[in-house]
C-alpha cells in the first residue's frame, strides 16, 4: 500500500496555488467593477470544490445544491470587503463550511422539534439511497458517523487536499486543533470500518485539542 | 502515547518523512503496541479516504446555480414580462393545438366553401369581410394557416421544434375566412394522432415567413384591446390580402381558444375582434 495515493488523487495538492490566488484576485476585482465574464470565471472555478464540500459534510444533493449557492451570494455580496489578505479560495471555503454549520444547525433544530424527548444519531443505514452520496456504503456510512466538526478537517484536509495551514485558515481554528481533530476523525472512521481492535480504543481526553 | 507521539503516526501514515526519519519512526511505532495500533488506523483511514471519488454536479446544476446567482446578485437586469405570448416557453401541448388549429383552417376552407365568407355569416362578430368589405375579391384573397416558430410562434406543418425563430406560415389560396368560424375550429385536434392525421389529409405545402417581431410590435399597440384573464395567446391564423397581411389572434383563457381578434400586420390596425373585445 502506497500511502501518497490519496494525495496523488487530489487535483488540488501539486497545483501552483498562488497561480489561482492570484488569478482570483484579479477576478474579484473585475467582478467589482461589473464584469460579469470574471463572476462567471470564479464560479465556475470553485464551484466544484464548493459543492463537493457541500456534499460531504451534508451528505444530502438539495441541501448540498443550496448551500453551494448560498455561500456564493454571501461572498459575492460580501465581495467589496475582501482585502487579499488571506486567498480568495480560503474566504470562499470559509463561508462554505459555516454555511454548511448554520444548514446542520437549522436541520438539527428541525428534528429536535420533531422528537423533543430524546435524540437518535442518524442511522446510515436508513437513508434514502437517493440521497447517499457515496456509491460505497461502507464509506457513506463511516463519514456519516464524524460529528460535524471532525468531518469538516477530513473533508478539507483528506477529502479536498488543502494543506493543515489552509484548512486552519479556512476553519479559522489553530493548526494544533486540525491536526488533532484530523488524527482522531481517521481513528474514527478506521474503528468505522472495522480495522481497529475494540481494545485498542483511547480515551480522546488523552489527546486533547491544543 | 503524547502529541509529538500521534504527530509521527501522521507524518508517517502520509508519506511525509524522508527514508531515514520514515524508518526511524516505523521502528519505534513497531516497538510499541499502541502506536502500531494507531498507525495501523491511520493508514487504514488515509486508504478508506483516498478511495472516496469527488462527487460533481450534473451540468443542469451547474447552469441552474449560475442563473439563480446572476438573478439573486442582479448581475443581469431580469427580463420585463411582455404581453407577447410568443416568448414564453410553452408546454409540450402548445404547439400541437397550434397544428390544430392550423388543420381547422384548411379544414374550414376545403370542406365549408363560400359559407364561411366574409359579410355571409349571421354571427359576424369575427368576421374580416365585414371590417373590410372591399377586399371581397376572393381571387385575390390568400388564407393563411399559423405555423409555430420555436417558442415564438406555434402550430408548424410539420415539427413545430424544427422551425428557426421566424414563424412560418402555410399559404393556401382560398376564400376569406370568418376568424369565429375558425374559433370554433380550433377544439378539433386534441391529440397528436388526431393533429398528425390532419395535417397529412390537408397538407401545408407552401410556407412563408412571417414576421414575429411585428406581430409583438402590434399586440403591444393592441394591448388595450386585449381582454382580461388571458392565460395564452396564439396566431391561429392569417390571410393574405391586398399586400396586407391580416392576423388572428386567439385567446385561451384556461378552457381553449374562446376569443380573438384580428389585426393588420403592416400598421397594427384592429380589423375584428371576437365576443369580448
Amino acid at each position: 500500500m502506497t500511502v501518497l495515493v490519496w494525495r496523488s488523487s487530489c487535483v488540488y495538492c501539486r497545483s501552483p496555488m498562488t497561480h489561482r490566488a492570484d488569478r482570483d484576485v484579479e477576478l474579484i476585482n473585475r467582478y467589482l467593477t461589473g464584469d460579469i465574464d470574471a463572476f462567471n470565471e470564479l464560479v465556475t472555478a470553485h464551484e466544484d470544490r464548493v459543492f463537493a464540500i457541500c456534499l460531504r459534510m451534508l451528505r444530502n444533493r438539495e441541501a448540498a445544491l443550496d448551500a453551494t449557492q448560498e455561500a456564493f451570494l454571501t461572498v459575492f455580496r460580501k465581495a467589496d470587503r475582501y482585502e487579499a489578505r488571506a486567498a480568495f479560495s480560503t474566504w470562499l471555503y470559509r463561508v462554505t463550511v459555516n454555511t454548511c454549520y448554520d444548514h446542520l444547525r437549522r436541520e438539527k433544530r428541525k428534528k429536535a422539534d420533531r422528537i423533543p424527548d430524546s435524540y437518535d444519531p442518524p442511522d446510515p443505514q436508513s437513508m434514502d439511497p437517493f440521497d447517499a452520496v457515496e456509491v460505497r456504503p461502507d464509506i457513506e456510512n463511516a463519514l456519516a458517523l464524524l460529528s460535524a466538526e471532525f468531518r469538516a478537517v477530513v473533508v478539507l484536509v483528506d477529502l479536498q487536499g488543502m494543506s493543515l495551514e489552509q484548512a486552519s485558515d479556512a476553519l479559522e481554528i489553530p493548526t494544533g486543533t486540525i491536526k488533532s481533530r484530523l488524527f482522531r476523525a481517521r481513528r474514527q472512521l478506521a474503528q468505522s470500518l472495522g480495522n481497529l481492535r475494540p481494545d485498542s480504543e483511547h480515551p480522546t481526553g488523552n489527546t486533547g485539542e491544543q | 502515547m503524547n502529541d509529538q507521539d500521534r504527530d509521527l503516526i501522521a507524518a508517517l501514515a502520509e508519506g511525509l518523512l524522508s527514508g531515514t526519519e520514515a524508518e526511524d519512526a516505523l521502528a519505534r511505532i513497531e516497538a510499541d503496541p499502541e502506536m502500531s495500533v494507531e498507525y495501523s488506523g491511520q493508514l487504514s483511514a488515509l486508504d478508506f479516504l483516498g478511495s472516496v471519488v469527488t462527487p460533481l454536479m450534473t451540468t443542469a446544476e451547474r447552469e441552474a446555480l449560475h442563473v439563480n446567482l446572476t438573478e439573486q446578485l442582479g448581475l443581469v437586469p431580469i427580463p420585463t414580462p411582455t404581453p407577447s405570448p410568443f416568448r414564453r416557453r410553452l408546454p409540450w401541448w402548445q404547439p400541437v393545438f397550434g397544428l390544430a388549429t392550423a388543420a381547422a383552417v384548411v379544414a374550414a376552407i376545403v370542406i365549408l366553401p363560400g359559407t364561411l365568407t366574409g359579410g355571409s355569416s349571421d354571427n359576424a362578430s369575427f368576421d374580416l369581410a365585414s371590417a373590410e368589405p372591399e377586399s371581397t375579391d376572393v381571387d385575390q384573397t390568400q388564407t393563411t394557416a399559423a405555423a409555430a416558430a420555436d417558442g415564438v410562434q406555434e402550430a408548424a406543418p410539420l415539427d413545430a421544434r424544427a422551425l428557426d425563430d421566424d414563424a412560418e406560415i402555410a399559404v393556401h389560396e382560398t376564400d376569406t375566412v370568418s376568424l369565429e368560424d375558425l374559433l370554433k375550429q380550433t377544439g378539433g385536434a386534441d391529440s397528436p394522432d388526431a393533429v398528425e392525421e390532419q395535417l397529412s389529409a390537408f397538407g401545408f405545402e407552401s410556407t412563408v415567413d412571417l414576421n414575429a417581431d411585428a406581430i409583438d410590435s402590434c399586440i403591444h399597440e393592441l394591448s388595450d384591446d386585449l381582454p382580461d384573464g388571458i392565460i395564452e395567446r396564439r396566431v391561429i391564423g392569417a390571410n393574405a390580402q391586398d399586400d396586407k397581411t391580416i392576423v388572428h389572434l386567439g385567446f385561451d383563457f384556461g378552457s381553449g381558444i374562446e376569443d380573438g381578434l384580428s389585426f393588420v400586420l403592416e400598421d397594427c390596425t384592429l380589423v375584428g375582434h371576437g365576443p369580448q373585445g
